[in-house]
């Protein structure tokens, strides 16, 4: 049983994800997909695509898109299309997607698909400050740190804070300040749905759509609701200071970065 | 009201509430440096010439001017705003303020954080100036490998040991304001029913 952080969290994730972020979606048109022999098997034969765009479109965060709008609840029809040989879409029901590496897996032998358009997130959303590196930039954290619990009335209910962070990682400085605005107003005095994700999340462990998914909000409980945002920019101090003259400055992920701190809340009964 | 309006009037008064105000300031230093002994210097590395213990009483006098110069009593709206550090030197804000000392930058990227290995090059090993207007940077650990012999330093130099933290954001946060507020209040209150 998913605990209440997790559900929130998961949450969040969602909404920054598909109705924040979403404005980050990009497209990579006719990808050449490889058959990858050595994790193919009879009955399950894998076709992974080969992208050059950078960042890697399935990196750490990314992947591919499987919602066609926020508040969808099945799996994507019109955000992946999958070719084969003579540029002829193949249909979504012989094949399954890996969202995360950005796969294609089909159960028979005679379908071969050959190339694939598809959106992705442009953005890496991520929940650990040691996955940055790794998911190269731009990257979002999103970290819940701190909670509070107080009541709200006479009785019973109560009032779960949550102290957040966005640490947001860009390229440049044009990025750095479109992401803080862009999520700045898209959670500021917002609510989230307050999903309990009672047979998890929508993404399987192996990267495909789950068909377990279930949308359903906590019960006497309110939506999550978001206030005192505040953004800054972040400057490392010590990394500003680099001497630029005799110096080969390479790209650092840490020199344009930034920082958006929130309250999460709800109100729950009992 | 009225007539505690004009009795902060008198100037020895106003004597009497910065008096105050500047010794709870100082029980607010203590708590933030409990922090930085319990939160960083635990972290140092012992032979890092530049480890925050060493930069401990630079970094509390930087704290005791900031926060003095921020003080604002403000007798005709009632009430006393303090604020803590300055945002710019230590790196939070619009821009950084670069006319700061070694020490100060090297605590202000360990409360932000900084993501990756990065190796601290100090004025020392640049021979460049000490004291205000420090010259101390970090430098991504690869490019420090691929430059260092050409700087002539040490190309084995460990990285830095705060490389890859995630800094301690909230250093200024947990200050309880409201609560300084309400000593400052209750101790002039006592102050002036004597």
């Amino acid at each position: 049983m998913m605990q209440k952080l997790r559900q929130e969290d998961l949450s969040l994730h969602h909404y920054l994800r598909f109705n924040v972020l979403n404005q980050y979606i990009e497209t990579d048109y006719n990808i050449p997909l490889e058959y990858l022999s050595d994790i193919s098997e009879a009955g399950s034969y894998v076709y992974a695509s080969s992208s050059t765009r950078l960042p890697s479109p399935t990196s750490l965060g990314r992947g591919w898109v499987y919602l066609d709008n926020y508040g969808d609840t099945t799996e994507q029809q019109n955000a992946v299309t999958v070719y084969d040989a003579s540029n002829a879409v193949i249909s979504g029901s012989n094949y399954m997607i890996d969202y995360v590496d950005g796969r294609i897996v089909t159960s028979d032998v005679g379908i071969v698909p050959s190339s694939v358009t598809y959106q992705y997130f442009y953005v890496s959303l991520v929940n650990e400050w040691q996955d940055v590196a790794a998911a190269d930039v731009p990257v979002v954290v999103v970290n819940l740190e701190a909670t509070e619990k107080e009541g709200f009335q006479l009785g019973g209910g109560k009032k779960p804070i949550r102290r957040g962070r966005l640490h947001i990682f860009a390229n440049n400085q044009a990025e750095r300040d479109d992401l803080i605005e862009l999520l700045y107003d898209g959670i500021d005095k917002k609510c989230v749905p307050n999903q309990i994700w009672p047979q998890g999340s929508m993404i399987d462990w192996d990267g495909t759509f789950s068909n377990n998914y279930i949308y359903e909000v906590a019960q006497y409980e309110s939506s999550l609701h978001i206030d005192d945002v505040v953004a800054r920019n972040v400057n490392p101090s010590l990394l500003s200071a680099v001497p630029r003259i005799d110096m080969t400055m390479l790209s650092d992920l840490n020199r344009y970065r930034a920082r958006i701190d929130f309250n999460m809340f709800y109100w729950k009964e009992n | 009201m009225a007539k505690l309006y004009k009795r902060m009037q008198n100037p020895k008064l106003l004597t009497l509430l910065e008096d105050i105000v500047k010794s709870e300031i100082n029980v607010l230093i203590g708590n933030l440096l409990d922090r930085f002994d319990e939160e960083i210097v635990p972290l140092e590395d012992e032979e890092d010439p530049a480890r925050p213990s060493i930069c401990r009483e630079e970094f509390k006098q930087f704290l005791e001017e900031t926060i003095l110069d921020s003080i604002k009593i403000l007798i005709n709206e009632g009430s006393i705003e303090i604020g803590i550090g300055d945002a710019n030197k230590l790196g939070f804000g619009e821009e950084l303020d670069e006319e700061t000392t070694d020490c100060i930058k090297i605590i202000g990227t360990i409360l932000q954080g900084i993501n990756g290995r990065y190796v601290l090059v100090t004025s020392e090993m640049t021979g460049g100036p000490e004291g205000r207007f420090g010259k101390a940077f970090i430098m991504p650990e690869d490019q420090y490998r691929a430059e260092a012999l050409s700087h002539g330093w040490d190309p084995h130099r460990p990285i830095w040991r705060f490389s890859d933290f995630p800094g301690i954001p909230d250093f200024f946060e947990r200050v309880n304001f409201g609560k300084l507020v309400d000593r400052i209040i209750q101790r002039l209150g006592e102050a002036l029913s004597k």
